[in-house]
């Protein structure tokens, strides 16, 4: 190795070079060098730089980085001289310390809580045993129509092409492919568009319960915790079941007990409990309150199902690659797919942690979803430190500047910049610590309230990383407060500021100016994006979706109700409260299952394909919908030949691209009639989603889906009794449990709705800091400007000319701040509604509102103090001198 | 009183600077240190230890000759004071005394090759 070569770090000699007191760095730079000369020749190159680096810190010391004279001030008499001081400045500072303290504890508490919601949500699924090494198996394929269709859950036809009920990819799997030591298949019984909770039986005790499917290996995959059974053993056996903790209680009392019984499923078999697990924890994405066996459940009719789709969970050996495992996965299916004409196939794994993070795809790879709001609040919770940051510093370097005497006092004393400095940064950390200490407190008492807002729990991931950063951020706040007012004082020449002369410098206005226009354009920001938000919110929750939702309760097709579906609704329509009964194959405000092959129609051009949702309804249901039709007619009783009859809606017209559509026969699987009319487009999902072709049959035989009742406006509580008599006669081995449609449809928004209740308080909150930094900064001033105002008011000024001429200053600030945040904000919101398929428009009187509204509060909090001064009598002002 | 006292640490360098009298300074004590105790022993514990006993009085130091082995910087020599030299015979002589004292048989055997 070449000589030239054999040098230490050069970024630690820059460091060093600034840290250590020139008083010692010779000597310690040769020391340094010395012995890094014989370690090199010792232990080699590498190893000698690690051990500068070790030897640098170990020379950062008090004495050698402040040149051994200042230890004393901080270690003696001096110091608690200074704590003293300290204690007496922030009480004689009354209001403004308190403004100044109350600033800075509604931002450090922002912070943390916003934190811990972070935390929480970075802890779903992210709990298991050896979780680095689960994955989650996902799906892409472009279809057709040269759609990319994605996601977790792998849809049966794409698996198993034949149909059977198979679990092909898992079990293929574990077999086929190296450094995958278990795999799992995974699909809810429960969920929309077809599951329910099933009902399960022992003796005379009948519950629902909301529960899952799921391979024998799972307890192998997953660290749910078993009460009783054993990993391997407890999804095995022939009908065996797992449950909860809460389904244990719930049935037999205690957990030991209820294991090995007997317990009877939807009144179809009988299962056998072979394990008990712990409640799955809410952070946890899979919720189930029971487990079946999945190759039992292929065997058994009967087993709800709450889709076509399932997911697949693998845990990987040690050490794997898992880049190369993914390619031996990713074209797996091909062959077989091939065979059935499908194309364009290709499965992914994902870490099984980020799986609830980034639930959405782009170009079939899992991109972006719930990691972006957590990027979002990421930056609001920096946004509103910083913002409470600058008011500190504001504050403190204002209020300071009132002890510019005493400062140049001190220095004609003898007193070093230093000592100044010490004495500044002291009561900075003061003020800070006794800020953090009510954080803690306010965090304590607040939480309880996000945590119901957010739905996690907060306590669960409280730990020391978020005790540290607070104390880091308090810590920071604390020496930048007392270092800002410092170093703006004592460089200062005491002579001029004893003699009374202007003190404040050109640059240090514009700096506090500058701070204040930041803060505002941050704070009008957020208000801006929170009013968006809200506001996109409330439209999608709001839009007029093409139906009417309202007063309608559904109760799940189970037992008999299949069998005795007519004598229901006959009953059920003499009874009070009920307006109409129908039925539907799926929930409609759902829907979520597509299919390509088994549709054919008139016209169909060689290899065109449309992705359609179908559903069968009764005859009753586009009036009790109030679905509007736009061409040909709806179903009708008095057409006995309707029920072999289809309606489609435009969308599906637009993509099957036919014109003419009524009297054109169309196929379903193996069904086949005519199209008999053209349902005007509504959403058959959330607003995220698209509209996508419909396609309605009437069919009143179908063992599952939704029994929906609508009920005259204002009696849902009779028609609730009338459903309830109803039901538990005809349907007695199961529980009724019904849904509000509209209820149902408003859950599908709960994101929407947490983040913008959440970025409504944020907004709140940071605009209260604003203005407190902004009311901190008018009371210093009219202060200041005691003596020009007493003048003014002598040679006759009017109160209101004070005030305007007052306010004015502070609002040309403000002004300044709203030209800053409108464009930024523009540019964010824009980028943001384009990931809705229905959003509002951003017109300019929300961004004409917002302004106005900071002018106003900014106005309203100056002006108290303007007006204050404005009315002092000037005799006793000007008096003193 | 805090000024009397002498740490191990300071002891050991208090003897390395003596047995490496006149040339002491802060490496070759770190490293006549790491030979004797088979130790890491990092320069900057030497050298704030140094800067202990010379606030103690029981060193005092000049700057000595720049050399081309540290850059052309120069190094801190220490010498033992009056009171260092004094310490260090309290110490040895406290030490002497408990072992004159101590009987054999109360120190369990360690050198098992020896039984």
């Amino acid at each position: 190795m070449s000589q030239r070569n054999q040098v230490p770090p050069k970024w630690i000699d820059k460091l060093l070079g600034i840290l250590i007191h020139t008083r010692y760095q010779e000597e310690i730079f040769g020391d340094l060098k010395e012995r890094f000369d014989l370690r090199v020749e010792k232990a080699g190159l590498g190893k000698a730089r690690w051990a500068y680096m070790k030897e640098a810190i170990s020379y950062m010391r008090p004495r050698n980085i402040f040149g051994g004279r200042y230890r004393s001030l901080l270690l003696s008499d001096v110091l608690f001289n200074n704590l003293k001081l300290s204690i007496r400045n922030i009480r004689r500072g009354g209001a403004f310390s308190t403004i100044n303290i109350f600033g800075l504890v509604l931002g450090l508490t922002t912070y943390t809580i916003i934190s811990l919601w972070i935390k929480a949500e970075r802890s779903v699924d992210n709990f298991h045993e050896n979780g680095d090494r689960i994955y989650t198996l996902y799906y892409s394929v472009t279809t057709p129509d040269n759609r990319k269709l994605a996601g977790y859950d792998i849809p049966f036809e794409f698996v198993s092409p034949e149909w059977d009920r198979e679990v092909v990819l898992a079990k293929e799997l574990v077999q086929t492919v190296p450094g995958i030591d278990h795999a799992v298949s995974y699909r809810t019984g429960y969920e929309l568009p077809w599951g329910y909770p099933c009902t399960f039986r022992y003796g005379d005790l009948k519950h629902k319960m909301s529960g899952s499917i799921a391979g024998p290996d799972f307890f192998n995959v997953f660290s749910y915790q078993l009460l009783h059974g054993d990993p391997e053993t407890a999804l095995k056996g022939r009908k065996s079941l797992s449950i909860s903790r809460k389904m244990a209680e719930l049935f037999y009392g205690t957990t030991e007990e209820a294991i090995g019984k007997t317990i009877r499923y939807e009144n179809l078999f009988d299962l056998e409990i072979t394990g008990v697990f712990e409640d799955v924890p809410s952070n946890s994405t899979l919720q189930f309150d029971y487990l079946i066996n999945w190759e039992i459940s292929q065997n058994e009719n009967g087993i709800v199902y709450s889709s076509n789709q399932w997911n697949t969970f693998i845990k990987l050996g040690e050490n794997v690659d898992v880049a190369s495992l993914e390619n031996q996965i990713r074209h797996r299916l091909d062959e077989r797919l091939v065979s059935v004409g499908i194309t364009g196939f290709e499965l992914g794994i994902l870490p099984y942690k980020d799986r609830y993070l980034y639930s959405e795809f782009e170009n079939g790879v899992p991109s972006t979803g719930r990691v972006e709001y957590l990027h979002i609040f990421r930056g609001i919770a920096i946004f509103i430190f910083l913002v409470a940051l600058v008011n500190f510093l504001n504050l403190s370097a204002a209020q300071s500047i009132k002890r510019a005497k005493e400062v140049g006092m001190r220095k004609i004393l003898g007193s070093s910049k230093t000592y100044v400095m010490i004495l500044f940064i002291t009561e900075g950390l003061m003020l800070a610590i006794f800020s953090a200490l009510i954080v803690l407190t306010m965090i304590n008492v607040l939480s309880p309230y996000f945590e119901q807002l957010s739905g996690r729990d907060f306590w669960a991931t409280w730990n020391l990383d978020i005790m540290a950063s607070l104390l880091w951020l308090t810590l920071v706040a604390g020496i930048l407060g007392g270092l800002y007012p410092a170093l703006l004082l004592s460089s200062w020449k005491p002579v001029k500021v004893l003699k009374g002369k202007p003190m404040t410098s050109r640059k240090s206005i514009l700096l506090t100016r500058g701070l204040v226009v930041a803060q505002f354009s941050v704070s009008i920001l957020l208000l801006i994006v929170t009013i968006v938000v809200s506001r996109q919110s409330e439209f999608l929750r709001n839009a007029p979706l093409g139906y009417d939702k309202e007063n309608i309760i559904y109760v799940d097709v189970e037992g008999t109700v299949n069998e005795e579906y007519h004598f229901i609704k006959q009953q059920l329509l003499s009874m009070p409260g009920i307006q109409m009964v129908d039925r539907s194959s799926e929930a409609p405000h759902a829907m979520d299952f597509e299919m390509m092959d088994p549709f054919k129609w008139q016209g169909q051009e060689e290899n065109q394909l449309v992705g359609f949702y179908p559903t069968s309804v009764g005859f009753d249901f586009m009036e009790m919908l109030d679905l509007q039709v736009v061409e040909g007619r709806a179903f009708s009783k008095a057409y006995p030949s309707d029920t072999s009859a289809f309606l489609i809606n435009e969308t599906a017209v637009k993509e099957m691209s036919i014109e003419d559509p009524v009297g054109k026969w169309i196929s379903a699987w193996d069904k086949r009639g005519k199209i008999i009319g053209v349902l005007k487009d509504y959403h058959i999902n959330s607003m995220h989603k698209p509209i996508r072709p419909l396609i309605i049959d009437v069919k009143e035989d179908i063992t599952f889906g939704k029994v929906m009742i609508k009920t005259y406006p204002g009696q849902t509580k009779k028609a609730l009794e009338s459903i309830e008599t109803v039901f538990s006669q005809i349907n007695p081995e199961f529980p009724l449990e019904y849904t509000f449609l509209d209820h149902e449809y408003e859950a599908l928004y709960n994101h929407e709705v947490l983040v913008s209740r959440l970025s409504n308080h944020f907004s709140v909150l940071a605009t209260i800091i604003s203005c407190l930094g902004l009311l901190g900064l008018a009371i210093f001033s009219a202060e200041k400007r005691t003596k020009e105002l007493g003048i003014r008011k002598a040679l006759g000024a009017s109160v209101r000319g004070i005030v305007a001429l007052f306010s004015g200053d502070f609002m040309k600030l403000v002004l300044a701040a709203i030209f800053i945040a409108i464009p930024i904000s523009i540019i964010a919101l824009r980028k943001w509604l384009e990931g809705f398929a229905y959003r509002i428009e951003l017109e300019w009187w929300l961004f004409a509102l917002c302004a106005l509204l900071a002018l106003l509060v900014a106005f309203l909090t100056i002006s108290l103090q303007a007006l204050k001064s404005a009315k002092v009598n000037p005799a006793q002002i000007l008096r003193s001198e | 009183m805090r000024q009397s006292d002498l740490g191990e640490f300071e002891e050991l360098v208090l003897l390395a600077i003596g047995v490496l009298h006149p040339d002491a300074y802060s490496v070759v004590i770190a490293e006549q240190l790491e030979l004797e105790t088979g130790k890491k022993i990092t320069t900057g514990a030497v050298h704030a230890s140094l800067q202990r006993l010379e606030k103690k009085g029981y060193v005092t130091s000049e700057m000595g000759e720049a050399s081309a082995k540290r850059g052309g910087r120069r190094k801190r020599l220490y010498t033992i004071t009056i009171a260092g030299s004094k310490i260090l015979h309290d110490v040895h002589e406290v030490r002497a005394n408990l072992w004159s004292k101590l009987s054999p048989e109360s120190l369990p055997n360690f050198n098992f090759q020896q039984l």
